[in-house]
């Protein structure tokens, strides 16, 4: 998998990151049409990543995109994705899928889990 | 009126009846978030005003036996200098987002090991330009329109069909790439790296032989080349020697530059600041002396070494990885930023302060080393530099 | 300059919801002109009766750019466009207009320009400039092939 910007996602963070929009951008899941295929997978549907570098997994929605890198899938930089990357390569990461449906993470979901005082 | 939205720093933004004109919409939002956002001043979990708040802060400050300020990437010069003064008197650490982003590259070139140029340059004599691992499109939207493919330049007049070269190396498509005349998808960076390598020294490379030679022939033919390297290049490179080789290898082929793809504003201005002081760019312990990768902030807090943090102007508890971030809360969180964020959810001292080019003046180094001065639009807001002199002064 | 949008033709309108043109209401009219479904002449209160004259010059100023768009034939698709400004820079017209703004990459330093962006989205003025409108037109496509989002496209035809 690999990490990228998106220009609409800068957006809505500046704005609201809180905010509907900012979430579905955040906790999707971009891959090209060819490779859902392959998945079994379509538009819209949550599936379970789980990152070998640190077995933290999240549930996104999978949306068809050119733009994604043939036989890798593509995330946007946000609270979400960094559950999965490791400081050694904050870019690119190996991970499984796994199709479950519900709902996606929301940040505050990530927020719950962390450390304190 | 300047937009601080990237590293860009475009300077022609212009405010008329409430409506922002030539910005993209990155800045746009920046801009107006700036205008709408109420965000109040906050001590251990109870609204305060803001004197109060950096009052609190001070205490915190001064009860602090390890102590680190991380951020300072979007705030001007003068409030990043004093941010270093007080790393210097409370003997602490220091860091920005350098050191997971463009620090390499930058140390390079302000060792000179690396030619670089300003993008005015760039604009004006660009014939051949290349980003690796950069989608502008999407973090730097006007870089292409108003620095390296679409603006007529002084010894570019006649626009970029016939006077331009723009050409893409990444791990994928991209809007960015869709604009190019060519566009190279490498897996591996270092690979390629060495084809080019290889082709422009007239040996037969293993790999990507056509496109190698298409790219080579391109820089014999024209006068003034660029590349721009992103985080994708930053990630995909174990060795910046390997980068050196190339440019030194193009340079003989012509005038060859690179400049990096920060994003944040005044990251190169951090780098400047500190490297003035101490000759280092981020990771610095004042205790020690020295910077070392072990005093970046990341390292910092997954060794749980620090019980305090002032974060200025950035989010790291949304954008550092999860292991390192979840532990951000351990600490003593003081926050200085325009607007509330995920980091400003778990401080515990929260100091609103302006945005950059809006409420503060000042000036900026852009990621190609070119000073910005840029004064307040309006100024209503306790500015970053305030805040800061305030505790440098009582400490 | 008064905004081309349906509550500001409504303004202008008789406001009588008379149904002569066909729809139920003047508003339900005025968001007609603006979609281009209906012509002002539809409105024949509007056109015939001498009281509303005055109306009538501003609102035919007002349609002004509306035609002219329509002649062009130029759609743009704000929800895509993101104000990188490559096609602000990249049009022939805004850069001989602007040649010390646009054409280096900067915003527009005159109203001569058709291209130019606001609140992050491109708008477009002076379409009668824009090389494919008028006697001599040719097919320019410098606002198409450099916006990669596909935000402004030409209606064929
Ligand atoms: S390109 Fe960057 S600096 Fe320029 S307007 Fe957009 S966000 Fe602001
Ligand atoms: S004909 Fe004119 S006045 Fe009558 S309803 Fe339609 S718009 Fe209004
Ligand atoms: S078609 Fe050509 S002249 Fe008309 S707006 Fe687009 S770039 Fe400008
Ligand atoms: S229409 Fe396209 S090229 Fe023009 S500013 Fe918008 S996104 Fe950029």
């Amino acid at each position: 998998m690999i990490v990228t910007r998106d220009v609409f996602h800068s957006e809505v963070r500046e704005t609201d990151k809180e905010s509907d929009s900012y979430i579905e951008l955040s906790a999707t899941l971009y891959m090209r049409e060819e490779d859902m295929k392959k998945f079994d997978l379509g538009d819209g549907d949550v599936v379970e990543i789980t990152s070998t570098a640190n077995n933290n997994s999240l549930r996104v929605s999978v949306k068809n995109s050119n733009e994604a890198p043939p036989g890798k899938a593509m995330m946007v930089n946000s609270i979400l994705v960094n559950q999965l990357v490791s400081i050694e390569n904050l870019k690119r990461f190996k991970a499984k899928i796994k199709k479950v449906g519900g709902n996606v993470t929301r940040p505050e979901d990530i927020m719950a889990k962390f450390e304190r005082k | 009126m300047i937009c601080t939205g990237c590293a860009c720093l475009c300077d022609d933004i212009e405010l008329e009846n409430g409506k922002v004109h030539n910005a993209c919409i990155k800045g746009v939002a920046l801009i107006k978030k700036a205008q709408n956002t109420h965000f109040t001043p906050v001590a251990d979990g109870r609204k305060v005003d803001g004197e109060k708040a950096i009052d609190e802060a001070i205490t915190k400050i001064q009860n602090s036996e390890n102590f680190a300020i991380y951020g300072l990437d979007t705030v001007p010069l003068r409030a990043q200098q004093i941010a270093i003064d007080i790393a210097k008197k409370t003997e602490g650490y220091i860091d920005d987002a350098s050191s997971l982003c463009m620090g390499v590259f930058v140390e390079e070139i302000l060792l000179e090991r690396i030619k670089s140029t300003t993008l005015e340059e760039v604009r004006d004599r660009a014939d051949f330009t290349l980003y690796w691992g950069a989608d502008p499109f999407n973090s730097h939207p006007r870089h292409i329109s108003r620095f390296t493919y679409y603006p007529r330049g002084q010894f570019r007049q006649k626009g970029w069909e016939e006077d331009r070269y723009l050409a893409v190396v990444d791990i994928r498509e991209s809007y960015t790439s869709k604009l190019a005349k060519k566009i190279i998808m490498v897996e591996n960076d270092e690979e390629f790296i060495q084809s080019l390598i290889d082709v422009a020294n007239g040996n037969t490379p293993s790999a990507y032989l056509r496109d190698a030679v298409e790219l080579i022939t391109r820089i014999k033919k024209s006068e003034f080349g660029v590349m721009f390297g992103g985080l994708g290049l930053r990630y995909g490179l174990s060795d910046i020697g390997l980068l050196k080789n190339l440019l030194d290898e193009l340079n003989n082929l012509t005038e060859f530059y690179f400049i990096p793809m920060g994003c944040h504003p005044n990251m190169r201005g951090f780098n400047e600041l500190l490297f003035a002081s101490v000759g280092e760019l981020n990771s610095y312990s004042f205790r020690d002396g020295i910077r070392d990768s072990t005093f970046s902030f990341s390292s910092l807090l997954t060794k749980e070494q620090i019980d305090t943090i002032l974060i200025v102007g950035a989010d790291p508890v949304a954008s550092l990885p999860f292991e390192i971030a979840s532990k951000i809360a351990k600490a003593n969180v003081i926050l200085l930023d325009p607007c509330p964020s995920y980091t400003s959810k778990i401080a515990d001292v929260v100091i609103p302060t302006s945005v950059s080019g809006i409420g503060a003046g000042g000036e900026m180094i852009r990621i190609d080393g070119k000073k910005i001065k840029f004064e307040a639009h309006s100024l209503e807001e306790i500015t970053d530099e305030y805040v800061l002199k305030r505790i440098e002064e009582a400490i | 300059m008064v905004k081309l949008s349906p509550m500001n033709l409504y303004q202008l309108l008789p406001k009588t919801n008379c149904k002569e043109c066909g729809e139920q209401t003047c508003m339900a009219f005025a968001f007609k002109l603006v979609s281009r479904e209906r012509e002002l002449v539809e409105c024949r209160p509007l056109m015939e009766d001498s009281k509303y004259a005055q109306q009538k010059k501003e609102l035919e100023e007002l349609l002004k750019p509306l035609e002219d768009a329509t002649e062009t034939g130029m759609i743009i698709y704000p929800e895509r466009c993101v104000g990188c400004g490559n096609c602000v820079v990249a049009c022939p017209v805004n850069v001989s207009e602007d040649p010390h703004g646009c054409a280096i990459g900067l915003g527009p330093k005159n109203d001569r320009v058709i291209l130019r962006i606001v609140d992050g989205k491109v708008q477009a003025y002076n379409v009668s400039t824009c090389r494919r409108f008028g006697k001599n037109k040719i097919l320019c496509n410098g606002c198409i092939v450099t916006c990669p989002t596909r935000a402004i496209e030409f209606a064929e035809g």
